[in-house]
């Protein structure tokens, strides 16, 4: 067997171009605050979406984020401004209120947007009246499958109505304040 | 033996490798070959799918001209575990 690694560091778009995109006043509330993590949009729509499929039970259920990646407006390669914009639900998957297992066939679902531009930004599930945080378990599949830098995870208690965001492999918390949800299409 | 050539890539799409393997190899020979080289979990199931034709390779199909072709893109798509 011969093996020839061909995989290229992602190269992310700067976020000046999504910035002007937003418009003034959600450019200012996205970029003004006091402290330096990334920034998290998602959109009203990719919101309302993950809402209403994680209320369908009161067991554990998810899928992946879809969207992109902007790197910073000072020159920054790393991922600054993160956009969700889509979720796809897993259809296939074993629950129960305390655990998820999401079937592979998720990823194939996600493929035709992935072929339209959009990358795999990370990933979401719900704790039902658990609390919104990442178990032990979810930040190992963090750390497996959502490496990269950008990479989101996030988790709903749709009963509480909390959310929290995590980011990279090392599942960094997110401050809830860089969460902003947008009610456009950017 | 045979040898083909075919793009396997992980299912986010964030790494890709050039493979040439013997037909006589099996799907869970590929799996394997991207948990060996990318280091990824040994303890998580994996499906296999051939993008270009979109037909799933369980682990036992070898890799004949049915289930691979020269420049297929092949997917190695994780289980993904919550609790």
């Amino acid at each position: 067997m011969r093996w020839q690694d061909q995989t290229e560091a992602p190269a992310l778009p700067s976020a000046a171009a999504f910035l002007t995109r937003l418009g003034v006043l959600d450019s200012v509330r996205l970029t003004q605050r006091g402290n330096t993590s990334p920034r998290v949009v998602i959109t009203a729509d990719c919101l309302e979406a993950i809402s209403f499929h994680l209320a369908k039970a009161r067991t554990e259920m998810g899928g992946l984020l879809l969207g992109r990646a902007y790197a910073g407006l000072n020159g920054q390669a790393d991922a600054q401004i993160l956009v969700a914009a889509r979720s796809v639900p897993s259809q296939a998957f074993d629950s129960t209120n305390v655990s998820l297992r999401m079937e592979a066939e998720v990823w194939t679902a996600a493929r035709p947007f992935l072929d339209k531009g959009d990358i795999v930004l990370g990933w979401y599930h719900s704790h039902p009246d658990l609390g919104a945080f990442f178990s032990d378990t979810d930040r190992t599949t963090q750390r497996a499958f959502f490496r990269q830098p950008y990479s989101l995870g996030i988790v709903i208690d749709p009963v509480r109505q909390e959310m929290k965001a995590y980011l990279g492999p090392d599942s960094a918390p997110i401050p809830a304040e860089n969460v902003m949800v947008y009610e456009g299409h950017p | 033996m045979t040898d083909v050539k075919f793009i396997i890539r992980t299912a986010d799409q964030t790494r890709k490798a050039e493979v040439e393997m013997d037909r006589t190899n099996q799907g869970a020979d590929i799996v394997q070959a991207a948990v060996d080289n990318w280091a990824l979990p040994t303890d998580t199931d994996y499906s296999l799918v051939n993008v270009t034709t979109g037909k799933a390779l369980v682990p036992s199909q070898l890799l004949d001209e049915n289930y691979v072709r020269p420049g297929d893109i092949l997917e190695v798509q994780p289980v993904l575990v919550a609790g």
